[in-house]
């Protein structure tokens, strides 16, 4: 198989198994019949103002014509508009990504930077002291919610030392005074790309400790499953061959073994993005990051039936697209699926 | 002949139980004299892999090693880390069972090879890949120059077999360790092999021990032979001798069913009865429960392994004697 | 020596249960953070020093003292009472939930397993959907169209979750499918069902036991995340997550608000990952501290 036909039959796969969450998301917005014609009209609706209502929402035709437009217009991007910001759904999602994305991106390159040089340290050094104490500590994070990792956070850096701020993306002074203003989303790049120092600081202030918080719930994670893999690979009898050759033990360790557990370990980051997104959700909540995380609460919060099926969506989409990604670098590294 | 190229004196493996230690390995005595191939002949988990890896300080976790292993002069058991590098792969070279396990996937052949090569040897880089190109070469491989670029899974099992011996004689090391090298090859690239190890202890003087369950791959290629039970030498012999005259009742047994080289797969041997069990802590000797010449002295004292005939040594109370010969012809080539 | 462990044909074996937990004191540590948070679970009404629900805004947010031994919340609710009877809805939602996660999926990876085929595969893309959503986010779009609440949460957790014991029940079906006394059965003129419920069900179930007591803790903390958010539990429900969630404007004056149900779920959730680790090498003794 080239890998041309490879990635066909990934890209065709990724089409079905999107069809297939835009129809999960599609029957569970249409579970509760009325619940967003309510939502749209308000308080005790007239017969004539809920008719009008379902016309509009498309709710008057048959099942399998709303089910088939619904996958139109997702597949192009459109959900509608958002019944609490009256906006195309897309567009309140246009503006959110960045803050996301900002958030997400960099506390996966921490995580990764992180966790898996922690994980080979602990698996080169299996069973003593270095290896207990990641192992105990990663133990012990898995054990912590998301919110209590940014509870615990906000309460020794903000209320005990004050080095950070609590909430939000830019101190209020900063965001209304007009200087500044929004291009890529991704405020920290945004500043420089302005030239404004305080700006970019204020920033990367703000990102302090979302970013923290995000990297330190997914930590033990990926120590866990790099030290597994890397100790899979020190049983490998490669391994012992290059001992048995005279192979200095930490030429073995960071070269050999090192090389084998990293391209497996490719697979990790997908699968850490997923956790990122579970767990931005509820960092957004606590830090009121204005980004996908939040607005998908206050939809769920308002009834927001657009809103909702458009995040989770967009959001499951940017998670198979980048597992996407990961299985095609995957063949790339790999010498094994690289060549045939 | 002063002292062998590599020598066992009772050693000794245990690794802990639940009740006192088990023993991995009983008691091995055993020379490899210079240019001399000795077989290691025994059933699996009779511990001749065990044996061997121990002669380059591998040994499994949380395990006793007792004894004496020399490579040459160098005295294997105790030596710390750094020494026993100087001796691995530069003085002593293990070829292992399965090549296309036993390199590393991720890494073409030649880098791996040129490591070993300028590690050992001191050589940069480049007058390692030369070195490599030249040792597999000198293996009959083909297009060595195209091989050093090639990964391990590129290659077949025999080329990877000769690409393995390449590494083991890229370091020129004094004695060579194969630890069934053509099990998993198919018959004719093993007898290929085997050609070439024995032309290679001829034009180097190479000590090879060659761990096997294949009596027939034995009589084709070692000059001695070495029969390994429950983790003891049980008799040495020159390879003519042991297959004329074995004196072993468990060496007899193991010829009686032996497939023929080139005839028959290498299995386990169908003996009565069962391998005794690592807690097994009878006195006496471990093959007499299936032994019918076994007495209440074989129940009772356990039988050292002493010379009965010149060069000709046996574990046993009550050898067969020559004059029981029923020596099997049709196992030599 | 290296301790390189080529061949390793007998691990040391444990002598019993008391001996096992001496050498892991972490899963002494394990039982005993569990049996406490269950103990809590049984005998509440006998622990809890107070009402949970009693609301006394004379004593509202007051510090730990031996009168409220972990302090107050903002009601005056006596938040040690409060952690006590948390401790049974939390383990109510990890049971509830997995058990229903198992009902949904073992079945369907037994018939995918045991008939093969089309209805495999089609069970199985079915089963790549639902995987295809990140972790926690299919709960919370499920919860947002069936409606917040507890029940639905952990109706929500369950159909996420379920695709995971559908997968190990199919791998286990096909490895025992395979066995001969199945195709006797089958030969022998044993009906389908007869054969998946005599011979295949019950070689099956061990490992999606294991994956369920593995997988309860993670449960636990799903559900305290969505109660925490808002789409949870929802007052006067007692669950630690909403307690925390309740606590937010709270937590920078009055710690203890935030801090006693956190260590709650803490401790639960740590207990029994420290168990499930020991179960592990316990029942895997040659592959212990591999994973």
């Amino acid at each position: 198989m080239t890998l041309g036909s490879y990635i066909g039959r990934r890209l065709l796969m990724l089409v079905i198994i999107l069809a297939g969450v835009i129809t999960i998301t599609f029957f569970l917005s249409r579970v509760l019949p009325g619940s967003p014609v309510e939502m749209m009209i308000g308080y005790r609706p007239t017969a004539e103002e809920i008719e009008a209502a379902k016309i509009e929402l498309g709710l008057d035709k048959s099942l399998p014509v709303q089910y088939l437009s619904f996958l139109v217009d997702a597949a192009r991007g459109d959900f509608g508009k958002s019944l609490s910001t009256g906006r195309p759904v897309i567009e309140d999602i246009g503006q959110r990504a960045g803050a996301t994305l900002e958030l997400t991106f960099t506390s996966m390159v921490l995580v990764l930077l992180i966790g898996i040089p922690l994980g080979v340290i602990s698996a080169v050094n299996r069973e003593k002291p270095a290896d207990q104490f990641v192992r105990a500590v990663s133990i012990a994070g898995a054990a912590l919610p998301v919110f209590m990792v940014g509870i615990l956070l906000q309460m020794l850096f903000e209320g005990q030392l004050g080095w950070f701020p609590l909430q939000g993306r830019l101190s209020s002074s900063l965001l209304f005074d007009g200087s500044f203003e929004p291009r890529t989303g991704l405020y920290v790049i945004d500043s420089l790309i302005a030239g404004s120092w305080s700006t970019f600081f204020d920033a990367l202030a703000h990102l302090v400790l979302p970013v923290a918080t995000l990297t330190l719930s997914t930590l033990p994670l990926v120590t866990r499953i790099t030290r597994n893999m890397m100790m899979e690979v020190l049983e490998e009898e490669y391994i012992r061959t290059a001992h048995a050759y005279g192979v200095r033990a930490s030429y073995v360790h960071y070269r050999y073994a090192l090389r084998a557990t990293l391209i497996p370990l490719i697979t990790v980051a997908g699968l850490t993005y997923g956790y990122m997104l579970g767990g931005t959700v509820v960092v957004e909540f606590i830090f009121d990051w204005p980004g996908l995380g939040g607005y998908l609460v206050r939809s769920i919060s308002r009834n927001d039936f657009p809103a909702t099926v458009g995040v989770t969506t967009v959001l499951a989409a940017s998670y198979l697209l980048i597992n996407l990604v990961v299985d095609l670098l995957y063949h790339a590294v790999d010498p094994r699926l690289r060549n045939t | 002949m002063t002292s062998p190229a590599l020598d066992f004196r009772g050693l000794k493996i245990d690794v802990p139980g639940p009740a006192g230690p088990l023993p991995l390995i009983r008691d091995v005595t055993l020379s490899v004299g210079h240019g001399e191939i000795v077989g290691l002949v025994g059933e699996s988990g009779s511990g001749k892999s065990l044996s061997a890896l121990a002669a380059l300080g591998f040994a499994p976790a949380d395990s006793r090693v007792s004894g004496q292993i020399r490579i040459g002069d160098f005295e294997v058991i105790g030596a710390p880390a750094d020494r026993l590098r100087e001796v691995r792969g530069r003085r002593c070279a293990m070829i292992f069972q399965d090549a296309t396990k036993s390199l590393n996937p991720y890494f073409t052949l030649g880098r791996q090879l040129s490591d070993v090569v300028s590690l050992n040897r001191g050589l940069s880089h480049r007058d390692a890949v030369d070195v490599v190109t030249q040792n597999l070469a000198d293996m009959n491989l083909p297009d060595p120059g195209l091989m050093v670029g090639k990964y391990p899974h590129q290659l077949s099992g025999g080329q990877l077999q000769r690409a393995m011996i390449a590494m083991a004689l890229s370091c020129e090391p004094e004695v060579l360790l194969a630890d069934e090298p053509t099990t998993a090859l198919d018959v004719t690239v093993q007898a290929q092999i085997l050609v070439l190890l024995r032309e290679l202890a001829r034009q180097r003087n190479l000590s090879i021990l060659f761990i096997t369950h294949d009596l027939g791959v034995v009589a084709a290629l070692c000059d001695r032979v070495a029969v390994m039970y429950a983790g003891t030498i049980v008799e040495t012999a020159w390879c003519t001798e042991l297959f004329a005259n074995a004196m072993h009742p468990y060496t007899r047994k193991l010829l009686a069913t032996a497939p023929v080289l080139g005839r028959g797969r290498a299995t386990l041997p169908n003996i009565p009865g069962r391998v005794p069990e690592l807690t097994d802590r009878r006195p006496g000797c471990l093959f007499a429960p299936r032994c019918e010449r076994a007495t209440e002295l074989c129940r009772e004292v356990r039988p050292l392994l002493l010379s009965h005939e010149p060069g000709h040594a046996a574990a046993c109370h009550h050898p067969h004697r020559i004059d029981e010969v029923t020596a099997r012809e049709d196992i030599f080539p | 020596m290296s301790d390189m462990s080529a061949h390793d044909p007998a691990m040391i074996q444990p002598r019993g249960l008391a001996a096992f937990l001496r050498r892991r004191p972490l899963f002494a540590f394990g039982i005993a953070g569990l049996a406490t948070i269950v103990a809590c679970a049984l005998f509440a009404p006998f622990i809890a020093t107070h009402d949970p629900v009693a609301i006394n805004f004379a004593d509202k947010l007051v510090g730990p003292s031996a009168e409220h031994l972990f302090g107050t919340d903002n009601l005056g609710r006596d938040i040690f009472s409060r952690v006590v009877y948390g401790a049974r809805t939390s383990l109510l939602i990890g049971a509830i939930v997995t058990a229903l996660a198992i009902a949904i999926g073992a079945p369907l990876g037994l018939l995918a397993g045991y008939f093969g085929g089309k209805t495999d595969a089609f069970m199985m893309r079915g089963c790549d959907v639902f995987l295809a959503f990140p972790p926690l986010l299919l709960p919370i779009a499920i919860t947002a169209a069936i409606g917040t609440g507890l029940l639905n949460a952990m109706i929500a957790l369950a159909i996420s979750w379920f695709p995971w014991y559908a997968r190990i029940m199919r791998s286990s079906v096909l490895r025992i499918r395979s066995e001969l006394y199945v195709d006797a059965a089958r030969a022998m003129g044993v009906s389908h069902g007869r054969v998946m419920v005599r011979h295949i069900v019950p070689n099956a179930m061990t490992p999606i036991i294991v994956q369920g007591s593995l997988d309860f803790s993670y449960t636990i903390l799903a559900a305290a995340s969505l109660s925490f958010i808002g789409i949870g539990a929802q007052p006067p429900q007692i669950e630690w997550g909403l307690m925390a969630s309740q606590a937010r404007s709270l937590f920078m004056d009055f710690w203890w608000t935030v801090t006693f149900p956190g260590l709650a779920i803490f401790v639960t959730v740590l207990s029994i990952n420290l168990i499930g680790d020991g179960l592990r090498d316990l029942l895997d003794p040659r592959g212990s501290s591999t994973r």
